[in-house]
């Protein structure tokens, strides 16, 4: 009887590890923020109370969170586009290279290696030095000034920071896309006649359809969430132009000590993510079914 | 045979689980076992600046000398009162600490518990009296070991000075004056960190507007408006015409950059917290600088912003024999001669009855704050989510070149979205 039941169970036992942990780590989190966010703690009284929706509706009337939420979303338009865009372009390149391939797709992956603080820092300084100098001999007025220091350029320059390390991820990924190509297709698109643009459109693409799904989603979860870089290069400023709703997060729990509006901004945020990956997903499944 | 195969499989691997962890408690208890009569405590300490660690490092090594047993474990990290609150959030208290006891949200802590009563200690009366009464908790009593004060003022270039032949400006008439000098001359007047505007609003705010800090504390508790208010407005002009005479690349510099730019001659005069002394010193040891008040219209209406430095406390939740041994450090500290060894050191200027202060220069500043008037960091009166919140109101009062009466405009509007409701 027991071996019949440790049978059946064998591989769901083996999940069991990871299960518990997620349930720990994850589910149990996630319940006790959703918590939180209905009473008025404030992250160091003994003692809170139930407050119903009211940091709900009170966050529906605050003009800075509407404001957080718009940046967040041109971050993460921003962030997505170019990294999409950028790591295709590298991946394409970088696949085509015959020579020195696996030594220039190190290179490459070198930002990912570096914190994002630390990089931060060192663009800080670049913004400050490096990019009044060429406005000055350009002679074009938005540079003349660090573009952190612009409400108009800050957040590009934030976004402009994440990017040049958020590509190398999704680039290898899409190498390892283009590598599953079949070599034959191409040679058969090139008998036909097909041109580099066909050639890429009806048959890179659709192949690198799935991977194309991986890195959105991951781009698109890291622009909604994003919080290192605008906080390390700007801390939300200058007047919260790039105030990311991660800042805002951060800020409401640990500086201005409202933990329950912070637990009820970070649900919202929680649901935007989960509705937002949904529907990548339904639409990718869609398009993928080549 | 299968069958048993596999259930041998998980139960080795379930087996030699509850082994590791056994294993590695009984490894862990044998361990304390063996140092059990050296007690380690950590002790949170939220100033990262090289000299003041550097201080603390040397006061903790002679400790150990004197106190074999216990073991002091200082511990630095950057943004630190972001992380120390999510320390008491999570019940992670570190046996010793140090934190801000004017501050509105280290009586929560107090009236929640968690912090360990001194006002019995005899140390407590070796305190400058000064900055002793800017400290107890709402219950009268005293929480924490006051170590230094600290102070917002004007850094200036001596040679500088000396070389145009400018006198210290005692009033604010006085002060464009010089700005305007130096601007001829071709030297920078001013180098402003817009980008870290926190500290430049509170200072100029309290130079500028007396009275001001308690103003909007009456409004986020829903009585009156700056808006109108003539001192705000005199407040708002003369910070815009600061910025007229500050480094065009003001709102991309912060604090540390502009601690960098003073110390290599770039400028005349910065407005600078007390704890830059230390970064400028690191990067021009021999740059020769004081400090004056920021002047208001008259020397009777300079207001300096002075307060409490970093505080020493301890967790009323720690286990007794870290109490006792972070007891044991604070009474130390606060003997004349260890304090004194910590100032020197650090460059702070230390609040225990019989210490002087050893850098000549920045000694008339103290001098004056001695004497004339100061006033304490806003979020001792204001709740700190309102002040930061005004930090940036106060950016685009500059950056957007608003007029100064929308600027009071924004002011009361962030105090009132702000305001605990």
């Amino acid at each position: 009887m027991i071996s019949k039941f440790l049978e059946r169970s064998t591989y769901f036992l083996f999940t069991l590890p990871a299960i518990i942990l997620y349930t720990l780590f994850f589910a149990y989190a996630v319940v006790v923020g959703i918590q939180y966010s209905f009473t008025d703690w404030n992250g160091i009284s003994s003692h809170y109370n139930y407050v119903g929706f009211s940091n709900y509706v009170e966050l529906w009337n605050n003009p800075n969170f509407k404001q957080s939420l718009i940046v967040t979303g041109k971050y993460a338009i921003m962030l997505v586009a170019g990294v999409m865009i950028l790591s295709l372009i590298l991946a394409l390149s970088l696949n085509s290279l015959r020579k020195f391939q696996t030594f220039t797709k190190s290179v490459y992956f070198l930002p990912a290696m570096i914190s994002a603080v630390t990089i931060s820092l060192i663009w800080d300084q670049l913004f400050f030095r490096v990019v009044p100098t060429i406005g000055e001999a350009l002679n074009i007025s938005a540079l003349y000034q660090s573009p952190l220091a612009h409400p108009k350029y800050a957040l590009l320059a934030v976004v402009i920071v994440n990017i040049w390390q958020a590509v190398a991820l999704p680039t290898l990924i899409f190498i390892a896309g283009l590598q599953s190509v079949p070599s034959e297709l191409y040679e058969a698109g090139r008998i036909d006649g097909a041109s580099t643009y066909n050639r890429f459109r009806y048959i890179t693409f659709p192949y690198l359809i799935p991977t194309i799904t991986v890195n959105m989603v991951l781009a698109i979860k890291s622009g909604i969430t994003s919080f290192d870089y605008a906080y390390t290069l700007t801390g939300g400023g200058p007047i919260k132009s790039t105030n990311v709703i991660g800042i805002m997060i951060y800020n409401d729990a640990f500086q201005n000590l409202k933990f329950a509006m912070a637990n009820a901004e970070s649900v919202i945020l929680f649901i935007i993510i989960a509705v937002l990956s949904f529907i990548q997903i339904k639409l990718a499944r869609k398009g993928g079914g080549r | 045979m299968k069958r048993s195969a596999k259930f041998g499989v998980i139960a080795t691997l379930l087996l030699s689980l509850v082994m590791t962890a056994c294993g590695n408690e009984s490894s862990s208890s044998n361990g304390d076992k063996s140092k059990s009569d050296v007690v380690k405590i950590e002790f949170f300490q939220q100033q990262g600046e090289e000299a003041i660690q550097n201080a603390y490092r040397e006061v903790i090594a002679d400790f150990t000398k004197e106190y074999p047993k216990i073991g002091i474990d200082m511990n630095t990290v950057p943004d630190p009162v972001k992380v120390l609150t999510s320390r008491f959030a999570t019940n992670d208290i570190p046996p010793l600490f140090t934190d801000y006891p004017t501050q509105l949200q280290f009586k929560e802590k107090v009236e929640n518990g968690y912090i360990e009563n001194l006002s019995d200690q005899p140390f407590i009366k070796e305190i400058n009296k000064k900055y002793l009464d800017m400290t107890p908790a709402n219950d009268g009593g005293y929480y924490s070991l006051p170590y230094a004060r600290n102070y917002m003022a004007v850094y200036y270039n001596i040679d500088l000075f000396e070389q145009n032949d400018v006198k210290i400006p005692t009033t604010y008439a006085e002060f464009i004056e010089a700005c305007k000098l130096f601007e001829s001359k071709g030297i920078t007047p001013l180098y402003l960190p817009l980008k870290d505007i926190g500290h430049i609003f509170q200072a100029t705010n309290i130079a500028f507007a007396p009275g001001g800090v308690e103003e909007m504390a009456k409004e986020a508790k829903g009585e009156g408006q700056v808006e109108g208010n003539p001192v705000f407005l005199e407040f708002a002009k003369k910070l815009k015409e600061l910025t007229e005479y500050a480094n065009k690349d003001a709102f991309g510099v912060s604090a540390q950059m502009m601690q960098e730019a003073f110390a290599k001659g770039q400028a005349a005069m910065i407005i600078s917290g007390s704890y830059g002394r230390g970064n400028i010193k690191l990067v021009n040891p021999n740059l020769k600088f004081g400090a004056f008040a920021l002047p208001n219209d008259t020397l009777d209406t300079t207001t300096v912003l002075s307060g409490v430095n970093a505080s020493l406390s301890i967790s009323a939740k720690a286990k007794p024999e870290e109490k006792e041994a972070a007891l044991t450090f604070l009474k130390y500290l606060a003997r004349p001669e260890v304090a004194q060894k910590w100032s020197d050191l650090s460059g702070e200027p230390s609040i225990i009855n019989g210490t002087t202060y050893g850098d000549q220069y920045l000694q008339p500043i103290l001098d004056f704050i001695d004497k004339g008037n100061a006033h304490d960091w806003m979020s001792s009166t204001i709740p700190s989510a309102i002040v930061t919140e005004l930090y940036s109101t106060t950016q685009g009062y500059l950056i957007n070149n608003d007029t100064p009466e929308q600027y009071l405009k924004n002011i009361d509007d962030t105090i009132k979205l702000n305001a605990v409701k």
